[in-house]
Formats: structure tokens, sequence, C-alpha cells
């Protein structure tokens, strides 16, 4: 799982949480303007959250419930507890989908149909309150109506359709594209051509074409109409992006069959009416075929009723036994009306129910909505279970051919009917209409909290943290105690085996101290790529927005820090870069000009050194003219002119971090304003970080930032002068030698050795700390050299004696000590005594 | 690939995509007599065929691809058309 999506799940689980709480509140205080404005916020803020990822189901669902909110929010509707209900599950079902990407199950297509009917359902909401209070719900949108002209199809497509069309029936689909999609790169041709179950599509115009000179190539302005045998569920699959400019009018199978043509001409076929209805009185389908073929040969295929005979054919094939549709289709061939078909069921006829009795099925199922219908309370459904009602019972009747008994079954009466006509297919026909809900009710109604799949991540807080931070760090010096208790034991009670095995326990208490520190590390740390990652984006959208051509190279992206630093580094850097490509970077025709390649590069570079990760913003623009900022620095007031003609280029270049300082000609809306460099010292100050600048004029500009790694434990080497311990960080030393004090030679007023064939100059480290003592040398008259790498050349501090090495907690400099450069901190060591680490390039 | 404008007739070629759109667009408008030539055509981006829905162009050949040709067709024959 990418860190981004890792990212979004913990927050969006905390607004879902968030969302619920709000909800609970608002039933108790409805219409708290707070309340409801911070659900909005946080509906909203989430919404936005998964438009980050290709979640449409989720944003779906979302933007309903923004919507929604948003009424609520401007008193447009009033909060129900059924309108919290609906948002309550509509977050369970965003909970579901996080879930279910939590545990690498992500098939949130499967989820469209939920998505989309929980979308209705807030939308219903939102509207059916906006338009009128009492109103009932939204009807079904069917903008289209004449636009869903079948006839028009033409018969071959249909044919095909009617002939694959499989339980479901047939959809006709109306895909409208927005106006602007071709902005945003989609193809909606290509969109509907890739249809599943496609047999017939057309092209049309939403506003009929206007002049010529007035149409806009990039506006959408199509519409497609598109007959598929798909399954309901393939279709909103393959639209699932699009779910609202696409409509989808089921067609019963039936409905296909449309005889088109020229009414006139052709032979009399009352004879083979009248045949053909014997024939299929007394289930002769083979000769009704045979006869309709051969009438079908001889007739002009224009012709209306060649038209309806090849229906007849189809039907023949397809469902032989659906004799009213058949002997609806012959009879119209006497009217040369397109024939009207029941609304009967398809499948397998019924065994056939006795006369003046309804089936138990339909008993049964009207038994049920009875007794619902009974339910005395008054919870908020109650009108949708009425409709509930009202639908299975109107179904049932429809099936029986009987759409206006509703009233009379109402009133309980319909048992008691005897001459109830047999339905021809009335048990089936309500049955799977009712399932599908009911079966969605089960799987979905669930409530998020009942599922397991608690969260893997856990959020703590900070100051839980520092304290185990703390904790692990007084470990560490209570372990270092353990060496010079060996030491004691061995050296003062003269205990030699005790020694040994403290020795052999401090080995084991420090290897488990030692993961435990790095396991708490671990859980501060976070790579610079948290931050980083915002930059390409940035340094694109804003050198697109100069005119600029950059190319930005990140490099150590991987560099881990404390997150403390990396949070506070994220608002500097952004500042940095913006300024970089503001001031920094030429335009390129400017560039060109200069000879320097016409895009700029811009690069990031993050890296550890020791403890402190640099950061370096290196850019090969125009760099910063020390001139001009001296001057600029004069006219603001920031120096004085005494400092103007003292400063060196280097000093002044690191005056555009002094306040008030900026060198922009024209302050632009991105940078210039003169907050900017001393803002972002000061954030970077704040950290225990230090900023610094090199800029040549001409070829660019280096920002340094350095800043701690926060608690790290540095391993220090301690060696001795002048009576006094210091520690110098490890990852500096290169070697620790002893050289006989002939071997040193003096060249000017320095002292250098050849180590291995290469000269190290060398300096006594008493002599830069300003202590009086001369390096000592030992009995066969050697120095203790130790190799230090600073920047490329290595350099040989000469010492009184090496100690060991240390792990020590680095304590920066605070108060009145913090203005000592040569001391990166102190530490304690496991005596209790205080080791001074000597920050080693102030000192050199 | 894309449309090659020849003196009456504008020959579609493979994939035309969305970027053609405006030059198509101005060149009907240029010479609203010209026709269009879908034979090589494999697929077009919407905005071409609406343009050449809107222009009413006269369609010298259809395209070869039997699908693209039972979308196209009817949309862009004036009798049908709207």
């Amino acid at each position: 799982m990418n860190p981004l999506l890792e990212q979004f799940l913990l927050e969006a689980r905390e607004f879902l949480q968030g969302i619920g709480e709000k909800l609970m509140r608002l039933e108790d205080a409805p219409g708290d303007p707070d309340l409801i404005n911070e659900l909005f916020r946080l509906v909203h803020t989430l919404k936005g959250n998964t438009g980050l990822f290709e979640f449409p189901e989720m944003t779906r669902v979302l933007h309903a419930a923004e919507d929604l909110m948003d009424a609520v929010r401007h008193g447009r509707v009033a909060f129900t507890r059924e309108l919290a209900d609906r948002l309550l599950d509509a977050m369970d079902f965003v909970g579901q989908l996080c879930d279910g990407l939590d545990t690498g199950t992500p098939r949130p297509a499967a989820h469209a149909p939920e998505a989309e009917r929980l979308a209705a359902e807030l939308r219903r909401l939102h509207e059916a309150r906006a338009a009128e209070p009492t109103a009932a719900p939204a009807p079904e949108a069917a903008p289209l109506e004449d636009g869903w002209d079948l006839a028009g199809i033409p018969e071959p497509a249909r044919m095909a359709a009617y002939r694959e069309a499989g339980a479901e029936g047939a959809f006709l689909v109306l895909y409208r594209p927005d106006a602007n999609c071709f902005y945003q790169g989609e193809d909606p041709f290509f969109h509907a051509s890739r249809t599943p179950g496609l047999h017939w599509g057309a092209l049309e115009a939403v506003q009929p074409w206007g002049r010529l000179e007035e149409l806009d190539a990039y506006r959408s302005n199509l519409a497609f109409r598109i007959l598929t045998t798909a399954a309901r569920v393939e279709l909103l699959e393959h639209f699932r992006y699009v779910p609202d400019q696409v409509v989808l009018l089921p067609l019963p199978a039936l409905s296909l069959v449309l005889p088109v043509g020229d009414p006139n001409g052709g032979p009399v076929y009352e004879d083979f009416v009248a045949e053909a209805l014997t024939f299929l009185e007394g289930g002769r389908l083979a000769d009704l075929a045979k006869g309709a073929r051969a009438l079908v040969e001889l007739s002009n295929p224009d012709l209306w009723l060649a038209s309806a005979l090849r229906w007849l054919l189809a039907l023949l094939d397809r469902e032989p036994g659906n004799a009213g549709a058949l002997r609806a289709l012959v009879t119209s061939l006497r009217t040369f009306r397109t024939p009207v078909f029941a609304p009967e069921a398809e499948g397998p006829e019924p065994p056939a129910a006795a006369e003046g009795a309804l089936p138990a099925e339909v008993l049964e199922l009207l038994a049920v909505q009875r007794s619902i219908l009974a339910i005395q309370d008054d919870t908020p459904w109650r009108q949708g279970r009425i409709q509930a009602a009202h639908a299975t019972i109107a179904a049932c009747l429809r099936a029986m051919g009987r759409p206006d008994g509703l009233a009379a079954f109402l009133a309980g009466d319909a048992e008691a009917d005897p001459g109830a006509p047999a339905p021809e297919a009335a048990a089936e026909a309500p049955a799977p209409k009712a399932e599908p809900p009911a079966e969605g009710e089960a799987r979905f109604g669930r409530r998020a909290e009942d599922t397991p799949g608690a969260p893997r991540s856990l959020k703590v807080d900070q100051a839980k943290i520092d304290r185990l931070l703390n904790l692990i760090g007084e470990m560490v010096v209570s372990k270092n105690a353990l060496p010079y208790l060996a030491g004691r034991a061995e050296n003062v009670y003269g205990v030699r085996e005790l020694s040994r095995e403290i020795k052999a326990q401090y080995a084991v208490i420090n290897r488990i101290a030692e993961e435990l520190q790095d396991a708490i590390m671990q859980v501060c740390m976070m790579p610079v790529s948290a931050v980083f990652q915002r930059f390409p984006r940035l340094v694109r959208d804003t050198s697109r927005k100069l005119g600029k051509e950059v190319n930005l190279v990140l490099v150590g992206e991987g560099t881990e820090a404390d997150k403390n630093i990396i949070e506070a580094l994220g608002d500097p850097l952004i500042h940095i870069i913006r300024n970089s490509l503001d001031h920094g970077f030429e335009t390129p025709d400017v560039r060109v000009k200069a000879g320097k390649p016409a895009a700029g590069t811009l690069t990031i570079r993050a890296a550890q050194v020791s403890d402190r990760v640099v950061i370096e913003i290196q850019d090969d623009g125009r760099g910063i003219d020390p001139l001009q900022i001296k001057r600029k620095a004069y006219e603001n007031g920031v120096i004085d002119e005494a400092t103007l003609d003292r400063l060196t280029d280097a000093e002044a270049v690191n005056l555009v971090f002094a306040a008030g300082l900026s060198t922009a000609a024209v302050v632009s809306d991105l940078s210039g304003r003169g907050v900017g460099m001393d803002v972002v010292r000061a954030a970077v100050a704040r950290v225990n970080g230090t900023i610094h600048l090199e800029s040549e004029l001409g070829k660019g500009t280096l920002l340094r930032l350095s800043l701690p790694l926060s608690m790290a434990v540095t391993n220090v080497m301690i060696v001795e002068a002048d009576g006094q311990v210091f520690g110098v960080p490890m990852d500096l030393v290169v070697e620790t030698v002893r050289v006989p004090r002939a071997r040193i030679r003096t060249i000017k007023q320095s002292l250098a050795t050849v180590l291995r064939g290469r000269i190290v100059a060398l300096k006594a480290l008493g002599a830069l700390l300003g202590l009086p003592q001369e390096p000592r040398a030992n009995a066969d008259d050697e120095l203790a050299v130790l190799v230090v790498r600073l920047g490329a050349e290595p350099v040989g501090l000469l010492v009184d004696q090496f100690h060991e090495t240390a792990d020590v907690i680095l304590k920066p400099m605070t108060g009145v000590l913090a203005g000592l450069p040569a001391y990166a901190g102190s530490a304690l060591l496991g005596d209790g005594s205080v080791l001074m680490i000597l920050n080693l390039k102030e000192v050199l | 690939m894309g449309i090659e404008y020849q003196k009456k007739v504008a020959v579609f070629r493979d994939l035309v995509g969305v970027d053609e759109a405006e030059g198509l667009l101005e060149w009907l408008q240029r010479k609203p007599a010209a026709g269009v030539d879908l034979g090589p055509c494999t697929h077009l981006h919407p905005a071409n065929i609406q343009v050449l829905m809107a222009a009413g162009v006269r369609v010298v050949a259809w395209p070869q691809v039997p699908d693209l040709r039972a979308w196209l067709e009817p949309a862009l024959t004036p009798v049908n058309g709207k």
C-alpha cells in the first residue's frame, strides 16, 4: 500500500468517527449551527480527500452527503433523524470500502450499485425537502421520454437484442457526457462504443447545432443512445465514473418487438391470421413457423407485415411458450397496429391455478404485506414501508391483470372475492422484484462497527512518545554505568570474576537497549519524502505559471528524520522553492542567451550527515548579486554604512535572511513581499536548524539547511586534552594513530605529517580550544593523532590520550551555553560526569 | 494518423485525436462545400464527430471499420440528421 493511501485510510477513519459523533450529538441538539458546520466541514474534507484516489463510489456517496449537509447548513433542509440515519448508512458504507482497501480486497466496483442507491437516497432527501416538505420522493428521472423511440432502432439490432436479452431484458442507455468532458481527457465516444452487450448505438446532438462559426468544438454537445443486453451490474460498472450522466431504461424483451415498415400493400393476410390462430390454439407451433416463413419469403421485406412476421418467427424461436404474446402479435397482423403485450412475467408457466382462488404464493405475500402494514409504531421509515407494501401488492395485481384492484384488496376482501381470474404468472412476478433489495439490506445494512477488521495503525499522543524517548535516553545512560561498575569491581574490590560477569550482563542489556532505542526512533522517524512528494507538483505548477522551464531532481528522499523536524520543514522548503523559481531561475530565452540550457534544474538533496539532516536546494539560475543585496539592505536600513563596506560577498548574500529584504523588483503573488527568507530562517531555527546560502552570480544558488535528527543517540569517541575529556562524533573519525614526534614536520607555522603517502595537516586540540598545555607524548615519544574527516580533507587532531567510545544522548546547549559554537552539545557519561561534544566544524 | 487536408476533401486516417477538432472546424468553415473521406479512419474523437455533425458535412467515403460506420452513418447522413 502506498503511504498516501495509508495516510488517507487513517484520516478517513478519523473523519468517519468524527462524523458519527457529530451526527449523534446533532440528534440531541438538532439545529446547532456549529455542529452542522463542523459536520459539513468533515464530510467536505473527506470527500476532497477521496478525490485524490480513484474511488468513484466513495466520492459519489460523499458528494451526495456533502450536498445534503450543505442544504442543511443553509437551512434548506431540516435535520431529521431519517437524515441522520441515511448519513450514518452512507458513512458505514464508506467505512466498509475503507476496510476493503485496508485488507487488500479493493473491489469497490462491486459496490457501485450500492453506492448509487445510497447517493440516490441522500439526494432524494435533499431534493424532496428542498422542493416541498411534504412532496413524495422525486420520481425516477425520466427526462428523455421522447428520446426513447424504440421504433427508430433498426430492426436487425432490435431483433439481435431480443434474442440475446437475458432475464433482465435489455437496456436502453442514454449517455449524455458532461459538456466539459473533453477537457478532462475523456473520450465518451470510445467509452460508449465499448459498452458491453452493445447491439446498436446512435449519436445525437443535445442542443440543435447552431451556426458553424459559433460552434465550440471542445464543448460536448453529444448524447449517445445505446441498446444493450448486458446486465445492469455490468453497465453500472462500465459507466461507474459517470453515473450521473447515464440513464438506464430497462426494456422488457417484448418491448423490442415492434414491427415497422410500410403498412400498405402486399397480400391479404386475413387467411393467414385465422390459420395462425388455429395453429396457436392447437399448439401446432411448428406449422405456424412454417407458414410464417413461407409468407415472409413472398412479402416485400420493407412491408410492415413482413417485419411483423419476422418478429413472429423470432418470438416462436425464443419463447414459444408465451401464447399470449404470440396471439397478440398474430392479431396485430389484422390491424397493422403495434401489438400490445400484456405485462406478463417471463419464465415457465406456473401450474394453472384453480379457478376462483388466488395462488398460495400470492396469498402468502399479501398476508405478509398486511402484517407489515398493521404494525403500529411511529418509525421514520413508516412511509417507506407503506410504499414497499404498495409496490408489492400492485405488482401482484398487475400480474393478475387487475391493476385496479388495490383498493378493494386493502379493504381486506380480496380473499373473499371468488371471481378473481386465474393469473398466468403471478407467483414468480413479485418475488424476484422483492428479493434484490432484501438481500442488499442484509449485506449492507450491517453497521460498520459489526465488521471485524481493527485498524492496523495506532495514533499515539506525541507526549507519550516523548516520554518514551526520555526514558530510553536515561536507560542508555544508566546502562553505560555498568562498564564503570565492572571496572570498579576489578580495580577497587579486586573481584575479577564479578567484573567479567557484569560485563557479560552489560553486553546483553546493551543489545536490548540498542534495539529498544532503534525501535523507538523508528516510531518517530519519517522519510523526507513525506515533504518532498509535494514538490514535483509545486514546481510544475509554479514554473508553468511563471513561464519558466524547470526540471526538478530529488535526491535522497529516503533520508529519515524525526517527524517533528520533517513537518517543520514543509513550509520553509516550499518558501525556498517558490523563491528559487520566482527569483532564481531566468526565463528560457534569457537562459539561452546566457549560454545555459533552456530548462533550469532545481536539485533538492537530502542526506544525513552525522547527527544532522542536511537538505540542499540548488538551482542553476541567475544567482544573487551581492552588490545589489548590499545596496538593498542598506536602503532598507538592515545594515549601516560601516557594515556595508565591511561585508564580504559571501556574507552579503546571506543578508537575504534578514527581515524586510526583498530583492525582487516586482512583488508577485508567489514571493517577493520581503517576508520570505527571514521567515524561513526563523522556522528552521525553531527546530534548532541552521540555514546557509551560497550563491554565485550567473551560476546559481545553493541553500543548505542543516537540521538535527532530534534525539539522535550519538556514538562518540572520547579523547583527552589537558586533563579534560571531550567527545568527537564517531562518524567524523577516520582513524586514531600514534605518530612519532620526529615524523611531524613544520610547514611555515602549521604542523603536518605524512600518513600512508598523504600529507595530513595536524592541529593541537588544546591550542584550538585555548588550553595552555602542549600535547603530551607517551613514553615512546609518540603523539596521539585523531584523524577526522572534515569536508574533503582529513585533519589530524593532536590529543593527549584516547579513551573508549560511548553512546551518548546529545543534548544541545541551552541558555548561556548556546552561544558557544565550539560545542555541539553535552552528554552524561555512565559515571555521572558531563562530556562536552565538540563541534569540529566550528573548532577547526 | 490524423487528418490530411486535400483540396476538397479531408482524409481521416487511423486515430483522429481530440486536437484535430479545432483545425477541422476552421477548415470546414473555410470550405463549406468540402467533403470528408472517413475510409481509412479507425476511431475519431467525439469532438471531431460533433464538428462533422454540426457542419452537416458531405461524407465521401464511410469508415471501413463496420462498427464505426454503424455509429457514424446515421448521425452524418443528411436525411436522418437533425
